[in-house]
């Protein structure tokens, strides 16, 4: 039972909150314990599958390969885990007054709907059922996105929509391909008939499936649909998306190459590392581009996802590792930015760097805790970032793809760049208005658990990095079919 | 210097609030020096850190990091007391401190590290808070261009040293820098040594500002002076030579090291000589000294032989021991006459006696005048160079950077502090308080000293000496009083250094006329590149984020078909043709519906008829589905369709005062490439449903459905079956989404329902 829990609780507490919409007090209070809840069946997750390596059920009861199963391995379990965390930090978010997003009855729902997806996609072993929960996740963030109801949201919805339906359509497509290659949806018996099916036949199909999944993960050059939407949104839900919608593409990918269809054709790893390194490029420039503080983080999203398909396109043991590490990481230390320019935006009214200054005189502490996230974003050690480099570094130097490594390391020098041109405009610059003070009554105790819990975690990543290491290591090892 | 009171949440301190800060590197220096004098050296502690990579905590404290944990902590106490002088009264001043003990603490994690990764890690520490405490006066924009500026710098050879240590790492099979030493000649030989160097040397170069990288340190003079002696002088910047003493015992023997390490250091140090002349301001000027002196050390680093190795220890040690207390009495100006800059400051011993004492012994050891401990270091030197048996060329350059430096030590010592007296009144000049006279006339007190009994040192020197050329037998070191050669390099620097200083002013304008020449040099390389970068990320951006949602759409249907049709080509599948048996005429005709519909809605402007035709592909679909074998679903999908196109319609009618679509505004040029985009995409989706639908189908699980559904499942309807019960969660999953489908149109309705109201 354990291994549904990603989809049964999130989508009962989204119901409930459907229950109890019209009393938005009892509904904020019945989302946060529903999130709760979540991230206790996902800590119970974690501790099952280190101490069994994967917990599985099928519906129904059928036999393999006729039901669909869900099965939580290592990866699922540290994936959930995330989701259930940033599900939490997002709801917490609500109690403060720091950009949190104005109350809409069908907001509640709408955050658990997209953890539903997200959660489900972690844990389903069945391609077919992997697809319907990206619908879930698609329907729920066009929802999330267009409960603004701005024009500007409705715009960036729109763009939304059209790039992320051409990818989820391109998914059954592929999906439909595959089955009628193979007669298999079941993820085990789908790779076995894969492995005897003719090569010739078997890359044009693995291929078109990646493309569908590269879409979701926004690499170039399909990320169009990221920067034009995640900057209309709401400061926690912003930190949900920037923590989930990518990964549930990137942990496909990772499903896909290296577990289900692995061994996948070299070319395709070979063209995933160049897409990767383009990625990195073009996402990075963008941020230094950008002068809106949310529009910035969004372009280092692309650039991050770059790393993470790199290590994957690196297709061993220790690049999944990295991969899976690198996902994590930039789970919190993406959507801890995204939060903590949001009291940013609290403190000064401004997301625009040019219209803000003097916060490291005025709010010291937003200054140190921003430098640390910063610096983990960029990789400087001994922050989580830092690990997650040297892995991908590491093993392409291993490798000897040179050129590869080096892209990593140079593109590491302009996302410093652009962190560096936040503190200097935000922090350091006095601001363009001397008269201007912080206010005085801010509600953001929440606000301030929600990142503080994030800075841990990635601080802990970053200090103590072990624990982390050994058990992405055990993961990559167990979906390439080795005993940890 | 600017003294601001940004509006800030911390109060002013006073001195004795922060003088106990300085008790912590205090402790620390006596514990260390009493344990160098009971505990032989070399110290070996094991700690464990990140086993999963092989990164431990392996602690290695021989005589080259027990000269440099010496410094770190002897030089951090002074520092810290002279800060309590100097920041007294500042609202910032509690922040400097705690950031300076944070620096403290990483500079000695990287020099007792023995694991390359844990030494790099430190090793980014130190530029981070030498970023922060370089920013210090952040209201000013040159302040924060100047801390972006050597953050970058030192981070880009940060990011190569990272690549250098992997790689070093990849080659030798360990990350231990003594075993590396011990498994050198297993590796010597490997093609990517050199790569692996060069990296290392770049990470190196820009720590310790060597050419083409040194512009950063003198822009760094932005720091309060305690932060320029501690960080821009003693410490940090001697990290990259540390690294590269440390690896001397592995590469001295190779070629490519002993040429690149004199080459680099000999140019810098001339350079940093030059560039001296050029300025004013005596903060900046003593920056470009120690570029220098960084300069001389890389070359030490790099000439082979044990007198090499005892050059670079006595070097480091005498310039920490008159350049801190000259920064410190550039600061003391600073405070007492309220400028540094050296046209406007003669005669100031008339007010500031203690200082001008402190000036004029450090300047005596600058200028490797007998006695004093400048003296000692340049014997070493030149016994090097004789040993080594370098080039004229190297030794014409270190006479005349040697020159160079006699010339600074008498602007510093003399022409600031004697002569007639041109300080304006209104200036109020004044002494210093104790706390900032102590630290320099202790230093120079103790270079005195160890000038007239060198042997004093001589254990802490050899010792380090060992550590960096491990032939270097530690019982015959005694600085050697071998005369006749260092009083010859001794007097002709000192000749050619007075008629640099008696020349001073022509050549500062000589050196400005050729200002020009900057232009090609590798700061203005800096701005350049600084200045592109934002105008590469706007070309790029306004390139890929248009905002356009037809051209994305082109461009990720137009990539995605380019990489379909690569696949298929790549690969050169067999085709083998379907068998037709189900392309039954019912069939074909509902395909020909769904076509002709799908194309029709291409053409249609009005709402109601949009609908229709859509409903028409619905109708399609469950034709087909009715003629291949399931009625079940072709029913279904006739009611959802029949219900779907009722609903809209009557919705739309209801919506009296919709307009007509407007032609969806493509660019007319855009639109024949749209159109092949189209095509191509279709026809290779199509090649591709022909490819799996001429393979045998594995037809196991419906035979499994239609064989279980009715005993297992007790259902007569197989299709029913499989959507409630064998595969529940993929229904599941599709009403959530019709669900939630809902709730996200919440918002889009009430909109809706306003715009009517």
């Amino acid at each position: 039972m354990l291994a549904l829990t990603p989809l049964l609780v999130p989508l009962a507490t989204a119901l409930l909150c459907v229950l109890t919409q019209a009393r938005p007090r009892w509904q904020l209070r019945v989302s946060a314990a529903g999130a709760l809840t979540l991230l206790l069946c996902a800590l119970a997750l974690l501790q099952q599958v280190q101490h069994a390596g994967v917990v599985s059920v099928v519906g129904g009861n059928w036999p393999l390969p006729f039901g669909v199963e869900f099965a939580a391995d290592r990866l699922s379990a540290v994936m959930v885990l995330v989701a259930a965390l940033m599900v939490n930090v997002a709801v917490l978010w609500q109690w403060s007054d720091a950009d949190a997003a104005p109350s809409a009855p069908a907001l509640q729902p709408l955050l658990h709907g997209l953890v539903t997806g997200a959660g489900a996609a972690f844990v389903t072993a069945d391609l077919f059922n992997l697809y319907v929960w990206f619908e879930v996740a698609l329907i729920c963030s066009l929802g999330l996105l267009a409960q603004g109801g701005a024009l500007r949201q409705l715009d960036a919805t729109l763009k939304y929509f059209a790039l992320n339906v051409f990818g989820t359509v391109l998914l059954l497509a592929a999906v439909g391909l595959l089955y009628a290659a193979t007669g298999h949806l079941n993820f085990s018996a789908l790779g076995e008939a894969m492995a005897k099916l003719d090569a010739a036949v078997a890359l044009p199909l693995i291929g078109v499936l990646l493309l569908a999944f590269l879409i979701k993960a926004a690499a170039f050059p399909f990320f169009a649909w990221l920067p034009a939407s995640y900057h209309t949104l709401p400061a926690p839900v912003l930190a949900l998306f920037a923590a989930l919608l990518t990964k549930i593409g990137v942990y496909a990918l990772i499903r896909m190459l290296s577990d289900v269809l692995h061994p996948a054709p070299q070319l395709l790893y070979d063209a995933l590392g160049w897409i990767a390194v383009v990625s990195m490029v073009t996402g990075v420039l963008g941020a230094a581009y950008h002068w809106d503080m949310r529009r910035i983080l969004a372009f280092h999203s692309i650039s991050q996802i770059g790393y993470i398909l790199l290590a994957i396109a690196l297709a061993s043991r220790a690049g999944d590792a990295a991969a899976i590490f690198f996902t994590v990481h930039h789970s919190l230390v993406k959507a801890g930015l995204f939060l903590v320019v949001a009291l940013v935006f609290r403190y000064t009214g401004h997301y625009d760097l040019r219209c803000i200054g003097g916060l490291y005189a005025a709010r010291p502490g937003l200054g140190a805790v921003f430098l640390l996230l910063a610096l983990a974003l960029v990789g400087i050690p001994p922050f989580s970032g830092f690990w997650g480099k040297y892995l991908i570094v590491r093993e392409a130097m291993a490798q000897g793809e040179y050129l590869w490594a080096a892209g990593a390391l140079l593109v590491g020098v302009i996302t410093l760049y652009s962190m560096m041109k936040i503190w200097l405009e935000a922090f350091w610059k006095p601001h363009p208005d001397s008269a201007w003070r912080p206010p005085a009554a801010a509600r953001v105790t929440a606000a301030w658990l929600g990142v503080g819990a994030l800075v841990l975690l990635t601080l802990w990543m970053g200090l103590y990095p072990d624990a982390m290491i050994r058990y992405v290591t055990d993961a990559s090892t167990a979906l390439r079919g080795g005993t940890p | 210097m600017a003294r601001d009171s940004h509006h800030t949440n911390a109060v002013a301190v006073a001195p004795a609030a922060l003088l106990p800060y300085s008790l912590l590197p205090g402790t620390l220096f006596v514990a260390l020096a009493y344990l160098l004098a009971v505990e032989p050296l070399p110290w070996a502690f094991a700690g464990s850190w990140v086993p999963a990579l092989q990164v431990d905590f392996a602690v290695h404290i021989d005589g080259l990091a027990a000269q440099f944990l010496l410094l770190i902590t002897g030089v951090g106490t002074l520092v810290f007391v002279y800060g309590a002088g100097y920041l007294a009264g500042e609202a910032k001043a509690r922040r400097v401190f705690v950031l300076l003990l944070l620096f403290m603490a990483a500079m000695i994690g990287a020099v007792i590290s023995d694991n390359l990764i844990v030494l790099f890690v430190f090793w980014e520490l130190t530029s981070v808070l030498s970023f922060l405490l370089v920013g210090y006066h952040h209201e000013q924009e040159s302040a924060r261009k100047s801390a972006q500026q050597a953050l970058l710098i030192t981070g880009v050879g940060g990011l190569s040293l990272l690549a250098g240590i992997i790689l070093l790492g990849e080659i030798a099979g360990t990350y231990s820098i003594q075993q590396l030493i011990s498994r050198v000649p297993q590796f010597i030989g490997d093609t990517r040594l050199n790569a692996a160097l060069t990296l290392i040397f770049l990470g190196a170069f820009t720590k310790s500002a060597q050419l083409p990288f040194h512009f950063w340190l003198p822009n760094a003079m932005a720091a309060p002076t305690p932060v320029s002696a501690y960080l821009h002088s003693a410490t940090m910047v001697k990290l990259g030579i540390y690294l590269l003493a440390r690896l001397d015992a592995a590469f001295s023997d190779l070629l490519f090291w002993e040429y690149t390490l004199v080459g680099v250091g000999t140019l810098t140090a001339v350079v940093a000589a030059i560039q001296t002349l050029r300025e004013g301001d005596l903060k900046r000027i003593l920056a470009w000294s120690t570029v220098a002196t960084l300069g001389t050390l890389t070359m030490l680093v790099g000439l082979p032989g044990n007198g090499a190795a005892l050059a670079v220890a006595t070097l480091l040690f005498a310039h920490a021991l008159y350049k801190a207390p000259l920064f410190f009495v550039a600061g003391n100006l600073d405070h007492g006459a309220g400028t540094r800059a050296i046209d406007q400051l003669t005669g100031m011993r008339r007010y500031m006696p203690w200082t001008a004492a402190a000036a004029l012994v450090a300047a005596l050891s600058m200028a490797g005048l007998p006695l004093s401990f400048g003296f000692i270091a340049k014997d070493a030197i030149t016994l090097a160079k004789a040993e080594a048996e370098v080039l004229h060329l190297v030794s014409y350059a270190t006479l005349f950077v040697t020159s160079i430096s006699v010339a600074v030590a008498a602007i510093a010592a003399i022409h600031v502090f004697w002569g007639r007296d041109t300080v304006p009144r209104e200036a109020h000049p004044h002494e210093v308080p104790l706390t900032m006279l102590l630290p320099p006339l202790l230093l120079v007190a103790l270079g005195l000293l160890f000038g007239i009994a060198p042997t004093l040192v001589d254990p802490m020197l050899g010792a380090a000496a060992h550590a960096i050329a491990p032939d270097f037998d530690a019982a015959t070191v005694d600085v050697s009083y071998d005369l006749l050669p260092v009083l010859e390099a001794t007097f002709g620097a000192v000749v050619f250094g007075v008629a640099v200083y008696l020349g001073w002013d022509r050549l500062h304008a000589l050196l400005d006329r050729v200002s020009h020449l900057d232009r090609v040099g590798p700061e203005s390389w800096y701005w350049r590149k600084l200045k592109f970068l934002p105008r590469l990320a706007a070309w790029q951006t306004r390139l890929l984020q248009h905002g356009l949602l037809h051209r994305y759409l082109f461009t990720v249907i137009g990539v995605v078909t380019i990489a379909a049709v690569a696949l298929i080509y790549a690969a050169q599948p067999d085709y083998h043709w379907p068998a037709v048996d189900t392309l039954s005429p019912p069939v074909l005709g509902a395909a020909l519906l769904i076509s002709i519909a799908a194309l029709t809605t291409l053409f249609v402007r009005d709402h109601l008829v949009l609908v229709l035709v859509s409903g028409l592909v619905g109708y399609g679909s469950a034709v087909l589905f009715l003629f291949t074998g399931a009625p079940d679903l072709a029913f279904t999908q006739f009611a959802v369709e029949t219900v779907f196109v009722v609903v809209a319609a009557a919705v739309l009618l209801k919506l009296r005062r919709m307009e007509p679509l407007r032609r969806v505004t493509t660019e007319a040029r855009f639109r024949p490439l749209a159109l092949v985009v189209a095509v191509v995409f279709g026809a290779t989706m199509t090649a591709l449903v022909l490819l799996v639908a001429g393979l045998p189908f594995d037809s196991g699980l419906a035979e499994f459905f239609g064989a279980q559904s009715l005993p297992a499942a007790h259902g007569r309807n197989v299709v029913n079956v499989i959507i409630v019960d064998f595969r529940a969660l993929d229904t599941l999953g599709e009403i959530a989404v019709l669900a939630f489908a809902l709730l996200a149109a919440l918002p889009l309705l009430k909109l809706a329902r306003e715009a009517r109201g």
